[in-house]
């Protein structure tokens, strides 16, 4: 790192402090291109191994070099947390993103979502890799991979209320000795009665389990220690990044809120490197040539940039404690993206956004057109946060065991129907990682309940 | 740094990643190419490869290298967010084609999520599928002009990707670097030890060599029957064009005549007319013997037909077909007979190739008869690995 960029950091981070930001000790670090798209495309970049970063890696790599997306910069949540520069950003670029980068970690520290996180993760993360590539060493890639395959098929069923750290449910050890489930090969030549016992004895899973990995890991018969070692591998992971999900427009607009608040009392910056300042963040906090996505950044931007507004106001009419920014701080505190949406889009603001709801339609004669459905504000709101719920996949749950077989749910049928190719081959996942069938219950277009089954024969309606 | 002198170590040291995404792209591409193998007798007649110009990358979906989630498929509200336009509800714009491709404006059902295809070259596909593939009986002429290219791992090199470390080269290095300084044995491999093995190019040089590619146009031929013979000719001029420079490719088009058309012409040729399937082995054999003398040509041709020819006319075919024998390497006959499609007025007996194999007896005549899109891939296997198989026996 350069001297110019040392010092201003210093500066900046002083200046954080006493704005009251309060955030994890932070290591920048200057990478190539290179690097920072491998951070990007691991997100974790001390997890283990796997083709699909190899995947996005290429498409990162594709995208940047067709200039459709300009990296500035990746932070990663841990204390001390991680924050990577691109070595090709002028001292300019760079001293705003450190300012941005302060925003990111201020919330990773603050909001209560990412309370929740292992704040150790990277140094976790690194040990678990460790422990994959020792399983790769015995067992083999291809099985390895295989594993980490079903895991990442699943990874987006997790119960953040329940959280990563769970005990098993009470008492069910007892159901499974008394109908010598144990002995699933036998059961046919069971007696009958004990069969019965299992349908009488309702109540296993006691209530529709949605962290179908961790079900899977603690009651499987199947699968070996490591197997489950790398499934809870996955699964600590996806319970890592959760949260980032869940806050894309709070966070990203509060980091962008803070480097504009701190780039502006900056003394040291005059002159043209004034000018390119505002045009890097006129890059980053605009709503972006496309009127048919909203971009994140500038979304939450504006919305934080509101909220100040209004209660510097109120702070001065005496009608609030707490000034403009002390209200962006416990905002960042609180929310997530969909609370914020919910609670902080105001029916101005989104005039002045001139924000709409469309949908795509066929034209007959060929080509696409939109149609617009609304700008009203609960239709607006009802539009951007649509996608935000639950990892953005339908809620699926594991509601019973019937003699061995799996029972699955999907409960979010009012969203929209499954899509049965790719459920197909996540049945055949989840049938391989649980050892016997499965049954799945879905919906049709009309709404006409559906049964899909994947046993030894593989999958049948 | 103030505060985060705690930590001193940088993160670079601690995961260590040297070229990690290489390496899982690495991976990933290998998948991808067994992908490709694994799927070749589909791909090879894909629609989309078929129509595609041959130069450019094309997508090709594979599927089960897609990440597989529960996702959704049809969404009751198909409502989306955009932003800055002056709008009133019912108001509908027309998109412009250029939004299609780019973000948002994904049309309608699916979930705007991106399902993995691989981009892929045609070169690639026919290097992992048609790796073997060669012009059969090929002989040294007078005149040595076409080059065919080989890769071969051949040089060691210090830079390299690590699929292709050379370990044992590798562990010499660092004897020999330990050695010097008085201590020889292995430790303390670094980056200079490192030997990579890489492919080199290696020229090689063979004759002179035409290849006619002749298909039958009339009006028995249908769509599908076209559209086989096309995915054959396809493939064949890839790989033709990439395993041979200079090579001279004459495409021939009939009906109840023939003549000579370009490339482009040929794969986009409809079908009409009667048949005389001795029409293009007549200007095939008139075409040699002003162009391509054998003495410095290696001449190959190939056509091909429904086999649905008129019974004089494939006498007359057979006399061109003799004619041609010793004038060329090999000469090959591919019959489309769809099962669906069977005709069944004809009798077999009266097939062209029945007919042809009947009465030809030279073992550089081949024919082949294929009946759907799957054997495709075989039939060329077939075809351009034939005096390799002949070998083997």
């Amino acid at each position: 790192m350069n001297d110019v960029l040392e010092e201003r950091i210093e500066i900046i981070e002083e200046m954080a402090k006493s704005m009251g930001l309060d955030y994890y000790p932070i290591n920048y670090e200057i990478v190539p291109q290179e690097t920072m798209l491998e951070v990007i495309s691991y997100g974790l970049p001390t997890r283990a191994r796997h083709w699909s970063y190899g995947q996005s890696y290429e498409y990162q790599k594709m995208q940047g070099e067709m200039g459709f997306s300009k990296i500035y910069e990746v932070v990663l949540n841990n204390n001390p947390s991680y924050a990577f520069l691109l070595d090709t950003n002028t001292d300019i670029a760079n001293t705003m993103v450190s300012a941005h980068v302060i925003g990111h970690v201020h919330f990773f520290k603050n909001n209560f979502l990412f309370k929740k996180t292992d704040n150790k993760m990277v140094y976790h993360a690194a040990e678990r890799a460790q422990r994959i590539e020792e399983y790769i060493q015995k067992y083999g890639l291809e099985a390895v991979e295989r594993v980490m395959d079903i895991g990442f098929s699943l990874d987006r069923h997790i119960d953040w209320h329940k959280g990563p750290n769970r005990e098993p449910y009470k008492g069910e050890g007892k159901y499974f000795k008394k109908t010598g489930f144990d002995d699933f090969d036998d059961l046919l030549s069971q007696e009958e009665f004990s069969l019965k016992e299992v349908k009488d004895k309702a109540g296993f899973p006691p209530h529709a389990e949605l962290d179908i990995l961790w079900f899977l890991i603690n009651y499987s018969r199947v699968l070996d220690p490591w197997e489950m070692d790398v499934l809870e591998i996955i699964r600590q992971e996806s319970y890592y990044f959760y949260p980032q999900y869940m806050t894309k427009i709070i966070n990203e607009g509060f980091a962008s809120f803070i480097h504009a608040e701190i780039m502006l009392k900056l003394k040291c910056i005059e002159g043209p490197e004034y000018f390119d300042f505002c045009r890097i963040h006129e890059r980053v906090v605009q709503p972006g040539g496309n009127k048919l996505s909203i971009n994140p950044y500038f979304l939450g931007f504006s919305i934080l940039t509101k909220a100040r507004e209004e209660w510097d106001e109120l702070y001065k009419n005496g009608d609030s404690d707490i000034d403009g920014i002390q209200k962006v701080y416990q905002i960042v505190n609180d929310e997530d993206d969909i609370s914020l949406i919910r609670n902080y889009l105001t029916e101005d603001l989104a005039k002045e956004l001139q924000l709409f709801s469309y949908e795509n339609l066929r034209i007959p004669s060929g080509g696409e057109a939109i149609h617009i459905l609304g700008t009203e504000l609960d239709r607006v709101k009802e539009a951007i946060v649509r996608d935000l719920y639950n990892y953005r996949a339908p809620i699926i749950c594991i509601t019973d065991v019937e003699d061995g077989i799996l029972q699955v749910e999907h409960q979010s049928t009012n969203v929209g129907t499954l899509d049965l190719k790719y459920a197909k081959v996540v049945m055949k996942y989840i049938y391989e990682a649980w050892g016997s069938p499965l049954n799945l219950q879905t919906i049709d277009s009309e709404g006409n309940i559906l049964h899909y089954t994947y046993d030894e024969l593989g999958f049948s309606e | 740094m103030p505060k985060a002198s705690k930590t001193d170590k940088s993160l670079s040291d601690i995961w260590k990643l040297k070229q990690r995404g290489k390496r899982d792209s690495d991976r990933h591409k290998k998948l991808i190419n067994d992908a490709i193998k694994k799927n070749g007798r589909d791909l090879i007649t894909e629609y989309n490869i078929i129509t595609s110009d041959g130069d450019k990358k094309i997508k090709i979906p594979i599927r089960f290298l897609d990440r597989y989630k529960f996702k959704y498929g049809n969404l009751k509200n198909k409502s989306k967010i955009g932003q800055g336009l002056d709008v009133k509800p019912g108001d509908k714009f027309r998109l412009r084609k250029k939004n299609e491709d780019k973000e948002g404006a994904e049309p309608g059902d699916k979930e705007g999520e991106v399902s993995f295809e691989a981009e892929v070259s045609i070169d690639e596909i026919v290097d992992i599928l048609l790796e073997e593939l060669n012009l059969p009986w090929m002989e040294d002429t007078k005149s040595s002009e076409i080059e065919i290219e080989t890769e071969d791992l051949s040089s060691i090199e210090k830079r390299g990707i690590l699929p292709n470390l050379d370990l044992k080269k590798t562990l010499f290095e660092n004897l020999k670097r330990n050695a010097a300084k008085g201590t020889p044995k292995i430790a303390n491999i670094n980056e200079n030890d490192l030997r990579y093995k890489t492919w080199e190019v290696n020229k090689e040089r063979h004759s002179n060599a035409a290849v006619y590619l002749m298909m039958d146009r009339s009006g028995s031929m249908s769509r599908e029957k076209t559209y086989i013979a096309k995915s054959f000719y396809f493939w064949m001029v890839q790989f033709l064009k990439r395993r041979y420079k200079n090579i001279s490719l004459i495409f021939v088009a009939h009906d109840a005549r023939a003549w000579i058309v370009d490339e482009k012409e040929f794969f986009s040729v409809n079908s009409s007319g009667g048949t005389l399937c001795s029409t293009p082995f007549e200007l095939a054999h008139n075409h040699i013997q002003e162009n391509h003398p054998p003495s410095t040509w290696n001449n190959y041709v190939f056509e091909f037909s429904d086999g649905d020819n008129w019974g004089d006319d494939n006498i007359r075919a057979l006399e061109f077909i003799n004619k041609l024998i010793p004038m060329v390497r090999a000469i090959g006959y591919g019959e489309i007979t769809p099962d669906a499609e069977g005709a069944i007025w004809m009798s077999d007996e009266s097939r062209l190739s029945n007919f042809l194999e009947k009465n030809v007896k030279r073992t550089r005549f081949v024919s082949i008869k294929i009946t759907s899109r799957e054997e495709v891939f075989d039939a060329l296997k077939m075809f351009f690995n034939i005096d390799n198989s002949a070998k083997k026996i």
